[in-house]
């Protein structure tokens, strides 16, 4: 397994220069002077202008620009600085625990919400309950995140005063609650009907009955022989959901004001700061490469026919 | 008889509950009786409701199953109409279950000896360390070496034989009356089929258990049953003796099962000369289309007697080794040659893994070769580089697969299946296409009613007939049959193997007829090759392999027939 997890990371390598060359591309790509966005209406000389210019290497050619970039990243240089003249790296340690704590407990959500009411409604399939279930989803997935985000903040935040409007500076787990929610939702109902359809199709398998003919209790036979087996295919995809919900972060920190990586990521897009852009999208991007290797990992603890050499 | 029944199913009807809630019967009124100790065997095709009766007594119906009517007792309790928990209580103390495909029955998520201790602990034989020690038993008892270590490994480290040891192990756990064995051995090889059943047979006598065995097959039934009972239709049609039912059928559908079983047939004088009339009209018919080929310069090949010859084939498949950056070689072919005679059928027969099929895939083309040759009518198939020449080969060569299940698109419909390879070589208009499609399927007797219907809405020898029909679209010289009849049923095996004898003799095809079962071989084959770990143990004709087999594994083949030990006669 260890042959196996070293090849892995090897493979991060390209991933890591790939994604970092592309969105370098992108940013470079942009229309606009990043120093003339940067100091704004206010008149500005052309020596400092240039010296400007000169200190973020905008004159070299774009293959120059990306090597100077992964120079700074790779020694982790506590001079690296964005285009607002402060240091990339402390943006990003400052940023990056309220939003790895907002994903997880959005993941947590997505996982015990989405596996207990699918598992419910696959047990029942085509009841009362199944049904509703699956009405309830379907509007969760086809209402866009920044519409139920507004619409929750609206009633618990602002209505009926349940939950703080906005998080903030000083965020606390309790403030993160209403947001992780928000962020979740999508993939709650998304979980929710993979777990249903999986639990569903192995109350049918030929071993469940095989459980049952052994004199099993019911309880017994869903636990043992429906649950575990039908937890493979959910773990794997709540485990890729990490990706998407440090995404899907950009919109919801946005609504509830959380100095995160998704409101870093969305400032420093608007101002054209090569920097910052491209370290945080290789921030996440790592972060998802890493994930999908432990969700591959829990794989095989859950599934032994599974082995990685 | 004086002894109480065990079991009793009185005038049974099950049916499914299908759309606007209509009932679809499924069993119509069965009766038997099995006695303490007894086996009965329950013969019939798929869909006879045999599975459906079985499973309604260890109440097990599928979701959309009831039992509609009438009544059926264990030790005086009528189960059909009791409760859940009443059910339940019977379930592996009372009433075990053999079901019927290993590959799918064992939960691939836990350890095999847990699969097994559940059924001690649920049934409160055994707990804790003294049930790990029983489990260890119970597998030695199912005849599984190295129980001890069998007991740690899940189930996909298991071969289909193993893995039906310890479903044996688990239905007998708890050391029920009655044992019901739907279909144990289905999935499995001859030879495994054999010691598995002969294995089953001695533990249920040692122990006294009543077994319910449900099969297809008429000679296994016969062989290992004191008890038939027939059913067609969701009827019991015949029931009695054994033997007696064996030597004077009753019912017509029982009377066809005895006369075309091929593990009956096989035995059977007639069959082999039936045999030899084809035989002699084929290699007649494939030496007229000789003579055209050696004239023709758009066909392929020299016109040759031999059409396919193999030379000295060997595949080497690379595996994983101990280290991960280690390749262990592994010969699955080793050294393999023989000829195929235009006209004629040379049966390639072994267990799985012997190598037959990848011979086949070789042959075909469609695996690189590791050393050796195959010639195609004296034409050395590795030199037929250009694209030209690859589709005039696969013309002339086509293959029939094992599972027809899988073998067609099912969303292709039977016309676009069979129209399929006409269109890849691009011949005739759409109306000859459609002309030849007809032609097709009245050679292999389906009406063209079935053009426009879809592989879901045929029967398995239905979609094996459609099956033949494409390899048959572009006129081939040779058809390459890989376990072409295994997954079917035997009547239905009877069917496909004369429509093949009778598609050979019309068009003088020749065949390589890959087999892991003896018992067909005697009614298409002339000559056999019996593989064994990649090698030719044996070559030599039908006749003298059925006759005086040379090799002890031989032997054991023809051993493993089932039904094979009962006398009919000729």
């Amino acid at each position: 397994m260890w042959w196996y997890v070293g090849k892995r990371l090897l493979q991060t390598i390209p991933v890591f220069l790939g994604a970092t060359l592309i969105i370098y591309a992108l940013v470079f790509l942009r229309p606009g002077d990043p120093i003339l966005g940067l100091v704004g209406d206010k008149p500005i000389s052309p020596e400092v202008r240039q010296a400007l210019r000169d200190q973020y290497h905008l004159d070299d050619p774009f293959l120059l620009q990306w090597l100077f970039f992964l120079k700074d990243v790779v020694t982790f240089n506590p001079d690296f600085v964005g285009l607002d003249g402060q240091p990339v790296f402390e943006k990003i340690q400052n940023a990056f625990p309220v939003t790895v704590t907002l994903a997880l407990m959005a993941l947590a959500l997505d996982a015990v919400i989405g596996i207990v009411v699918g598992t419910f409604a696959g047990l029942r399939r085509n009841g009362w309950f199944d049904s509703a279930t699956l009405l309830v989803s379907l509007v969760l997935l086809s209402v866009p995140i920044f519409v139920v985000g507004f619409v929750l903040q609206l009633f618990f935040g602002v209505k009926f005063g349940l939950a703080p409007v906005t998080v903030g500076g000083d965020w606390t787990i309790g403030k993160l609650l209403l947001p992780a929610f928000v962020l979740a939702i999508a993939n709650i109902a998304t979980t929710l009907r993979l777990a249903r359809t999986s639990v569903a199709d192995n109350l049918s398998a030929d071993h469940v009955r095989t459980a049952r003919a052994k004199g099993l209790s019911n309880g017994t036979v869903v636990r043992n022989h429906v649950l575990r087996n039908s937890l493979v295919p959910v773990v794997t995809y709540i485990g890729i959901n990490l990706g998407s919900l440090m995404a899907g972060a950009v919109i919801t920190e946005g609504i509830f004001n959380i100095q995160g990586i998704g409101n870093l990521a969305y400032q420093a897009v608007n101002r054209g700061d090569a920097p910052v852009t491209v370290t945080v999208v290789a921030v996440m991007v790592m972060v998802y490469v890493f994930m999908s290797l432990v969700v591959d990992l829990i794989y095989a603890v859950l599934d032994p026919r599974i082995r990685y050499v | 008889m004086t002894e109480t029944p065990l079991l009793k199913i009185t005038d049974l009807h099950v049916g499914f509950r299908g759309e606007k809630k209509k009932i679809l019967p499924a069993v119509d009124g069965a009766s038997l009786t099995i006695y303490p100790g007894q086996t009965v065997a329950i013969v019939g095709e798929s869909g006879s409701g045999k599975s459906t009766l079985a499973h309604s007594v260890i109440g097990l119906l599928p979701g959309a199953g009831v039992v509609t009517g009438g009544t059926i007792e264990f030790e005086g309790q009528d189960i059909a109409h009791a409760k859940k928990d009443d059910i339940l209580a019977l379930r592996g103390s009372s009433i075990g279950l053999v079901p019927q495909d290993p590959m799918s029955n064992l939960n691939p998520l836990w350890k095999v000896g847990f699969q097994i201790k559940e059924a001690l602990v649920a049934n409160g034989v055994a707990e804790g360390k003294e049930a790990d020690r029983r489990v260890v038993e119970l597998l030695e008892e199912a005849g599984l070496p190295d129980a001890e270590r069998r007991a740690r490994q899940y189930p996909h480290e298991f071969s289909g034989g193993m893995r039906q040891r310890a479903l044996i192990a688990m239905g007998l756990a708890a050391r029920p009356k009655l044992l019901i064995a739907d279909e144990p051995t289905s999935a499995l090889d001859v030879t495994v089929q054999k010691q598995i059943l002969d294995h089953l047979d001695m533990l249920t006598d040692d122990l006294g258990i009543a077994v319910m065995l449900i099969t297809h097959d008429l000679g296994l039934a016969a062989e290992r049953a004191d008890h038939l009972v027939v059913m067609y239709r969701g009827k019991v049609v015949e029931s009695g003796p054994a033997l007696e039912i064996l030597r004077e059928p009753e019912h017509p559908y029982t009377q066809r099962l005895v006369s075309k079983a091929p593990s009956i047939a096989s035995q059977r004088l007639s069959s082999q000369r039936a045999r030899a009339e084809v035989r002699e009209q084929a290699v007649q018919t494939a030496g007229e289309i000789a003579a055209e080929v050696a004239q023709s310069n758009v066909v392929l090949g020299e016109g040759a007697d031999d059409i396919v010859v193999a030379e000295n084939l060997t595949k080497i498949f690379q595996l994983r080794g101990a280290r991960p950056w280690q390749k262990v070689d592994f010969p699955a072919v080793d050294d393999v040659s023989f000829r195929l005679k235009r006209g004629t059928t040379t049966a390639i027969v072994g267990e799985s893994g012997s190598g037959k099929s990848t011979v086949a895939r070789m042959v075909l083309g469609l695996l690189p070769i590791t050393s050796g040759r195959v010639l195609f009518d004296g034409v050395d198939v590795k030199d037929l580089t250009s694209k030209k020449d690859r589709l005039r080969f696969r013309r002339q060569l086509q293959p029939v697969f094992q599972n027809p299940y899988a073998s067609l698109d099912p969303l292709y419909s039977i016309y676009q299946s069979i129209e399929e390879p006409l269109r890849t070589h691009d011949i005739g208009s759409k109306k000859e296409r459609e002309a030849k499609v007809r032609d097709l399927l009245d050679k292999v007797a389906l009406p063209t009613t079935v053009m426009s219907r879809f592989p879901a809405e045929l029967s398995g020898g239905q979609r094996q007939r459609v099956a033949i029909a494409r390899a048959l679209a572009l006129d081939p010289e040779v058809v390459i049959c890989d376990e072409a009849v295994s997954a079917l049923d035997v009547l239905v095996q009877a069917q496909i193997l004369e429509l093949l004898n009778d598609l050979q003799a019309e068009l003088g095809l020749s065949y390589l007829f890959i087999t892991h079962d003896l018992a067909v071989v005697r009614q298409i084959a002339d000559d056999v090759l019996v593989m064994q770990n990649g090698k030719v143990v044996e070559h030599s004709s039908v006749s003298q392999v059925f006759d005086e087999p040379r090799e002890a594994y031989t032997r054991r083949l023809l051993d493993a027939i089932p039904g094979g030990t009962i006398s009919l006669g000729s």
